[in-house]
């Protein structure tokens, strides 16, 4: 009669609870822990159910409203990149970049960062001048410091997109203690910057990266185009046994064409 | 000992044994999706700063090759490669292998992109049934398409490994529909990652019901037909915490047929594709790993990237989708029966240790201690031998933790990019969670169990996969 009242309470499962159980519910009439078990996982199961579709339902609409909410505020923002496309006044482009509630920061700098990303010439430019003017490459260049590594990766990345060569000291700096998969980043975001003093630090990475990532390196030396080949091929000296034959072919080609490219 | 005293022992043995393989199968799944959740958080954060870009457009960047095995797929096979022509990737090349098609698809393939014969050797290191003729595009440098006598889908996989050029190949079915970004997602882990990697899978997701122009996906959305929604909350479940747990353990060992990256001189030096499996993208993830690990190397990966790469037309009926599923476990059993070695073989790491037994014993063979747990319960319940009241706890515990494990699926499937947009997709995968464990499993269960028959008798074989079309309809 016990069993029959405990297998009721968990299929009713309203009130299921640990401290409902009597002491002695361990069926002693006899002794099949089994049916225990059952009940038990029933109510952990049940509590888990309500618990995960409760998550769901948060996790959905926080990130339903937190999405609504950044594109109507990312709109905003866009008009900076039609102004700046229509060759307005640098001051109109500032202001329309201009952060102007809590949280704008972070917004107008996705709108600035992802248009740089995609622009080239005097647009790029002048996206570059409002990131500076703003306060946007401080911002960036203190999340540096961050605690949350992927915070660290996020700026890291950034950073090479607004090709703000002020970090390439800070970068270089906690490149050592970064996990590889960062230090990959903080390699591409040197090449994004482009400045070629970075080069010897490449060479140097290379001497403490795994062999499966020197392809990758090479690549991302490439990005800083001719004057990299005299440091490719350094590294080509140091560590060509790491290339597979056909990206090696690859890289050999690139070379040669970069010293048939006029100067 | 009377008969009827032992006939009540073997009920309560037989229910010790269903309650602790419940209990363990369950923990295991439970276990594999808590893994996912973490590894699938950081990994969707670390897309944030993931710089695709840069890795595509790189000239030391790996070239691909595509395999687009097709067997009668004249429905859609123009628009898939016309798909594939338009991926963002610097360099690829298309190889579609025509296996002996009885219906038209050559025709659309000559008609759709100016196909002329090619002068290529087309012979290789595989044997495969003969290559009637190669043809080039006259407008696409970078497709290839071989036309052979019909040899299944492992021999046509051959003869376009035979011709492929480039030192990765990646599958993909003639009816799928490829992310533009799905191969920059799926090498980034060959070219990032620390250790060499042999082989990526990717999420396969249900394109029912998806809004689809010129070959891709413009709008997510749920089929109307319950049968393919079901399959949602499924691959959720199956792609996002069960791949993803194992891959974060290096024992990953299915990268789904639809979709797989590998390395083409290893897959060469194993021999290809196995032609007498049904299971044969298993097969070759298995002998990967047991060629790796028997030539001493422990340090590779097969990796599974649960970024959506590709999407793939759901059986919409239950006559598709029998002949679907029983291949998959006749498939499943005819590769596990040949990698027996890897059992508790401390030597393949946790692939010995967890995933082999794991599949063995529970996804494998653990269809006939389903389907004992189901006779039991219903010859002991009519007799009076099981309790009711335990019957319902068992039911009820069991329709819990199946509702667990497939919201855990949908919650994964709403983390990663391209997720149901709308509040009604999202309460219909719910809904569809719960409904599932009245009816939908018992009914996979039972063509499982089909399945494991036509293993035992060995009989089976592909059988007919036919599509509605959803690429030409949409097009």
């Amino acid at each position: 009669m016990r069993r029959s009242a405990l297998c009721w309470a968990s299929l009713l499962a309203a009130l299921p609870a640990h401290a409902q159980f009597p002491p002695d519910a361990a069926i002693p009439d006899t002794g099949r822990l089994s049916i225990l078990l059952i009940i038990y996982m029933s109510i952990v199961f049940f509590w888990a159910v309500v618990a995960l579709f409760v998550y769901i339902g948060l996790f959905k609409a926080y990130h339903r409203l937190r999405r609504k909410y950044r594109e109507r505020r990312k709109a905003v923002f866009r008009l900076g990149v039609e102004l700046t496309l229509m060759e307005e006044p640098y001051e109109k482009i500032v202001e329309a970049f201009r952060p102007r509630r809590l949280g704008d920061l972070d917004i107008s700098k996705e709108v600035l960062v992802d248009s740089i990303r995609h622009l080239t010439g005097d647009p790029q430019r002048a996206l570059l001048r409002v990131a500076g003017d703003l306060g946007f490459v401080e911002h960036t260049l203190r999340r540096l410091k961050a605690g949350s590594r992927h915070t660290r990766g996020r700026a890291m990345e950034d950073l090479g997109l607004l090709h703000c060569s002020q970090a390439i000291v800070a970068i270089l700096s906690i490149m050592d203690q970064e996990s590889l998969d960062l230090k990959i980043v903080a390699l591409r975001s040197l090449a994004a910057i482009g400045d070629p003093a970075a080069l010897p630090y490449f060479l140097r990475a290379a001497d403490t990266l795994p062999p499966t990532l020197i392809p990758r390196l090479a690549s991302l030396m490439l990005e800083f185009g001719p004057k990299s080949h005299p440091y490719v091929q350094q590294l080509i000296n140091q560590h060509g046994d790491e290339f597979p034959s056909l990206l090696f072919e690859e890289l050999l080609k690139e070379l040669a064409a970069g010293m048939k490219a006029p100067a | 000992m009377s008969l009827r005293e032992f006939y009540d022992w073997g009920v309560e043995v037989t229910e010790f044994v269903l309650v602790y393989y419940f209990f363990i199968l369950n923990s295991i799944y439970l276990l594999l999706s808590f893994v996912a959740f973490r590894t699938i958080y950081q990994h969707l954060l670390r897309n944030i700063y993931g710089g695709l870009e840069q890795l595509s457009r790189s000239p030391l960047t790996p070239a691909v090759s595509i395999l687009v095995p097709a067997h009668n797929e004249a429905v859609s096979i123009a628009v898939t490669v016309n798909n594939l022509l338009h991926i963002d990737y610097m360099r690829f090349e298309v190889i579609v292998i025509n296996d002996g098609s009885t219906d038209s698809t050559l025709e659309e393939l000559k008609k759709g992109f100016r196909l002329v014969p090619a002068d290529i050797p087309t012979a290789g290191p595989l044997d495969t049934q003969p290559v009637l003729a190669a043809y080039r595009s006259e407008v696409h440098h970078n497709l290839l398409v071989l036309d052979k006598k019909n040899g299944g889908k492992s021999d046509a996989l051959n003869a376009g490994l035979n011709i492929a050029r480039y030192a990765y190949f990646c599958t993909i079915d003639a009816d799928a529909i490829l992310e533009p970004d799905a191969i920059q997602r799926v090498m980034r882990p060959v070219m990032e990652s620390p250790v060499r990697v042999i082989g990526v899978g990717g999420i396969v997701r249900v394109a029912n019901g998806c809004r689809i122009e010129k070959g891709r996906i413009v709008e997510v959305d749920l089929p109307w037909s319950p049968l393919p929604v079901f399959q949602v909350v499924e691959y959720f479940r199956a792609f996002l915490s069960g791949r993803t747990g194992y891959s974060r353990i290096n024992a990953l060992m299915i990268v789904s047929g639809a979709f797989g990256l590998f390395e083409r001189s290893l897959v060469v030096e194993i021999g290809g594709y196995r032609k007498d499996t049904v299971g044969e993208d298993m097969d070759l993830v298995c002998r990967l790993h047991d060629h790796m690990r028997r030539g001493g190397v422990k340090d590779y990966l097969i990796e599974f990237v649960p970024d959506p790469v590709c999407w793939t037309e759901a059986p919409s009926s239950v006559a598709v989708l029998s002949r679907q599923r029983r291949r998959w476990q006749k498939g499943l059993l005819e590769v596990l029966s040949e990698h027996t070695r890897m059992l508790f073989n401390p030597r393949y790491g946790w692939l010995g240790l967890f995933s082999y037994p794991f599949l063995l014993f529970f996804e494998g063979w653990g269809i006939l201690l389903e389907t004992l747990g189901y006779l039991v319960f219903a010859v002991g319940g009519f007799l009076g031998a099981i309790q009711t009241d335990f019957m319902i706890a068992f039911f009820v515990a069991a329709i819990l933790c199946g509702t667990l494990l497939s919201l855990t699926g949908v919650l994964l499937g709403e983390m990663t990019p391209r997720e149901y947009p709308k509040y009604r997709h999202w309460m219909r995968l719910i809904a569809f969670a719960v409904i599932e464990n009245f009816g939908y499993r018992q009914l996979v269960s039972f063509l499982r169990l089909m399945g494991t028959i036509d293993y035992v008798r060995g009989k089976g074989e592909w059988g007919r996969m036919e599509r509605s079309g959803l690429l030409r309809r949409k097009a």
